[in-house]
């Protein structure tokens, strides 16, 4: 018996504000008041609080802009979207997902964070970002003088959640333009008579502080040991960064779509471990050998692919993963986002040889950032921005920095969303 | 094909014949060609080539330019449409072995045509480049441009046929051109096609290679740490009140010993800082901040180690040369072994 | 310096807050000091106890000399 989840998307060409809050034929509406009522308990955490709707285009630039989500629900019961986070708790991978697409939910956060980020609506710029395709709701909300920084983030994340599934409510009832479903049934022989490899995942996310943490159903993942989750509770909204990367990329984790969508074809995709990305090399040794064992002798993978959500530390638990996996017998590839030999701003921080199947995701670029007409955010500081004028014009690397131009896991915007198309 | 290859050649000013160290700063020109050692390439190609065109460029102006220079050469050489570009040999040229680095890995990266160059192996040229392009190993010395333009014709022949020679095998310095990667398509089903054949023990390439960090055998203790005699260094710049040696705040040239006279701690009287790279008031406050006397005296009356060396060592590291660093490391090294030193403990800031 | 001491022979632990610096050049050894400013201090306690946090973190670097971590990797404590 397996669990299936299917994901139907809503495409959605146009967002404006409006009197009724609707979706019809593509086209969003919503009425601002319903959507700051909707988050007036969140907003006791705020100083000012703004909604923004930012258009593809727009010679608008959002600074400090943390998060970036897809509008989705569960179809059958709304309110146990995001479950143990903002909605009641209830097993996530299984059942129907409503999703929109052409519209994501936005935070911009005004505390510290490890990495800030800006992102271009427009300019040749905006060709370098899969988030510039798609209209953003943005949540500019400030944190009221004298709450903690850990209560802001909690309560930032929350009122997005809530713009978010109100969001995605409005498509409940409506066909969907393209639906896909993802299960891990059995599986037989491969073309060649022989069984299918079976494949584990085997991926390191960073869970460093309160507010550089990932959540499973609510819980925090600080202290975490490895643990198996099933990969449609990835994608399905049981694992939320808060904060760190766009929780888009785990909604549409890369790795986890491709090896499902295999699965029955060339490989069998046995199971997903999931660990922490600890401070100390003797922890990061330790959770890498566990991993490996739940690889080995509870998902009984043959071999296993690697990846990070992470930096530079990162790299180090990811090899270690490798290495301990390639000990127990089980080959195993590792994806190093964005380091190379030869491109500047990548670093390379591993340097074992046995490390000889890696992947490289992505790749950093200087670009040029045109002045804007709009700033969002301009409040927030964005360390790597000091000593620049943030409405520009200015160059700078991607590195760290521009929102949407990849991410640790795979991403690259290159063949990200490749269902939609820039502005021209 | 039976069509001869075009080739361009790379020199620098003096292998181009326009002079020495007065001619570094030339800019740009082309000869059409073969020129100098260049003669010695065509004949290494054995009739499979034609050298079209040699660039010449002053040293001063490449390396002075780097940024403008290498693109404004790679232009160049691409006007000629050649299906193969061969710089220098450079053997231990410092400044001529940057510019056959720097331009013959943009050729590779840009040009995507077969592209070698020879360079000594200790060349910094060499050491920048080695994971970028085919850096021949081509000796110290003029004497062996016959030997080194052979090896590295012989290896531009193999590539030019479309061959993947493998680097550990051929005498090359580092591991070749870094492997050129295709972003369209996605990570994740190149990830996946990698596993698989990995798997089924059918070949792959990996993205990134790994570096060659010098492989240096693990030092171990010969003995457990309570008989061992431990001494400390650092590269904080802590020395005498006054700083009677002039150890300066930066760039050192020098290192320094001082001794200890069998003091139990470093008293902040005693002592200064001369660093520009961190802000001094703490380590003023107190040295053994920096330099822990204080702590390890007690641990080895504690029985911790046997003995403490009675004397620290100093240098400043801020843009400190790598080779400087690589020689006051040898001569502390072999003064610590000299003294019976079994351990090192080296604080920076 | 550090690969001059351990081609020497000699076991040498690097005391660093920079061990990103440090990792890339290759010592086998490394551990993480307190900070830039004052890598084996902490001027926010008062002295009798910055010279225990001293020894603690001084104990612990000799410690690691005894031991030996895997080829290709280097053995790095965090004190963070």
């Amino acid at each position: 018996m397996s669990s299936k989840l299917t994901i139907g998307t809503i495409y959605v060409k146009n967002v404006e504000w409006g009197e009724v809050s609707r979706l019809e034929n593509g086209n969003l509406t919503l009425n601002k008041n319903e959507l700051l009522d909707a988050i007036a308990a969140d907003c006791e955490f705020f100083g000012t609080v703004k909604l923004h709707i930012v258009r593809p285009g727009d010679s608008t630039r959002l600074l400090a802009i943390e998060d970036v989500m897809q509008p989705r629900c569960k179809a059958d019961a709304p309110e146990n979207s995001y479950p143990g986070l903002w909605g009641r708790l209830a097993p996530a991978g299984e059942g129907t997902t409503l999703a929109l697409k052409g519209v994501v939910v936005s935070d911009i956060y005004y505390e510290k964070l490890n990495i800030k980020w800006y992102l271009d609506m427009k300019g040749e710029c905006a060709k370098y970002s899969q988030f510039s395709k798609q209209f953003h709701v943005v949540l500019d909300a400030k944190p009221k003088e004298g709450v903690e920084p850990l209560s802001y983030a909690r309560a930032l994340k929350h009122a997005s959640l809530t713009i978010n599934v109100t969001i995605a409510k409005l498509g409940l009832g409506q066909p969907f333009d393209t639906e896909e479903t993802f299960s891990l049934g059995p599986v037989g022989p491969g073309p060649d008579g022989k069984p299918l490899p079976r494949v584990a995942y085997a991926v390191v996310h960073a869970a460093q502080n309160d507010t550089w943490n990932f959540l499973v159903y609510g819980q925090s993942a600080l202290g975490f040991l490895p643990t198996i989750l099933q990969p449609a509770e990835v994608l399905d909204g049981a694992m939320i960064w808060r904060y760190w990367e766009p929780n888009y990329y785990l909604q549409n984790e890369n790795f986890i779509m491709e090896l499902m969508r295999r699965h029955g074809k060339d490989l069998e995709f046995v199971g997903c471990v999931i660990s922490n990305n600890v401070m100390r090399i003797d922890d990061k040794e330790t959770m890498a050998m566990m991993s490996a064992r739940l690889c080995r002798d509870t998902l009984k993978a043959d071999c296993v692919l690697v990846n990070k959500s992470g930096m530079g530390h990162a790299q180090l638990d990811a090899s270690l993963n490798f290495i301990w996996m390639e000990k127990m017998g089980m080959p195993a590839v590792v994806n190093l986002a964005a380091v190379s030999n030869d491109k500047p701003c990548d670093n390379l921080v591993v340097f074992n040889p046995k490390v000889d199947a890696v992947i490289n995701s992505s790749r950093n670029y200087i670009l040029h950032h045109d002045r804007v007409e709009t700033l969002i955010g301009a409040d927030a500081d964005v360390p790597s921005l000091r000593g620049i004028d943030p409405w520009g014009p200015f160059e700078h690397t991607t590195a760290a920095a521009y929102q949407g131009h990849m991410n640790q896991l795979g991403d690259f915007f290159m063949t990200a969303d490749s269902d939609l198309a820039w502005n021209e | 094909m039976s069509e001869k290859l075009r080739v361009v050649h790379y020199l620098n000013q003096f292998y181009g014949g326009f002079g020495g160290e007065d001619t570094a700063g030339m800019g740009v020109t082309v000869k059409e060609g073969a020129v100098g050692p260049g003669m010695v390439l065509q004949a290494g190609l054995k009739g499979q080539g034609q050298i079209v065109a040699t660039v010449i460029c002053g040293d001063n102006y490449v390396t002075e330019n780097i940024e403008t220079a290498v693109p404004e050469i790679v232009k160049l050489v691409e006007s000629f449409h050649p299906d193969l570009f061969v710089a220098g040999p450079g053997f231990n040229a410092g400044r001529y072995g940057l510019a056959c680095g720097a331009i013959t890995a943009a050729v590779t990266e840009k040009l995507h045509i077969p592209a070698v160059t020879g360079l000594y192996g200790e060349n910094p040229g060499a050491e920048l480049y080695k994971d970028r392009c085919w850096i021949v190993e081509s000796g110290d010395h003029g004497k062996y441009l016959r030997a080194s333009m052979q090896k590295m014709t012989d290896l531009a022949l193999l590539l030019a046929k479309g061959e993947k020679p493998d680097a550990s095998a051929l005498g090359v310095v580092g591991s070749g051109p870094a492997p050129v990667i295709d972003y369209a398509t996605p990570a994740a089903a190149r990830a996946v096609n990698m596993l698989l054949a990995k798997f089924r023990g059918l070949p792959f390439e990996t993205e990134v290679r790994m570096p060659q960090v010098e492989q240096i055998p693990l030092p171990v203790l010969n003995k457990p740490l309570s008989e061992t005699k431990i001494a400390l260094v650092t590269d904080g710049g802590l020395v005498p009140a006054g700083n009677p040696d002039h150890l300066p705040t930066v760039n050192s040239k020098i290192w320094l010993e001082y001794g200890l006279n069998g003091k139990d701690r470093l008293d902040a009287a005693d002592y200064e800082v001369s660093h520009q790279g961190y802000d001094n008031t703490f380590v003023n406050a107190d040295p053994n901040r920096l330099v822990p006397v204080d702590a390890l005296r007690a641990l080895t009356a504690e029985g911790k180690i046997a003995s403490m060396y009675d004397g620290y060592f100093v240098t400043t590291g801020v843009r400190t040369t790598l080779e400087n660093a690589k020689k006051f490391g040898r001569a502390i090294a072999e003064k610590l072994k000299d003294e019976g030193v079994d351990a090192v403990l080296l604080t920076s800031t | 310096m550090t690969r001059e001491f351990e081609r020497a022979g000699l076991p040498i632990v690097h005391i660093t807050n920079l061990i990103k610096i440090s990792e890339g050049i290759g010592p086998r050894r490394i551990m993480k000091g307190n900070s830039v400013v004052h890598v084996l201090g902490d001027p926010a306690v008062p002295c009798e106890s910055e010279l225990k946090y001293r020894k603690r973190l001084v104990a612990q670097a000799l410690d690691m000399l005894t031991v030996d971590p895997e080829e290709g990797t280097q053995y790095i404590v965090d004190n963070a």
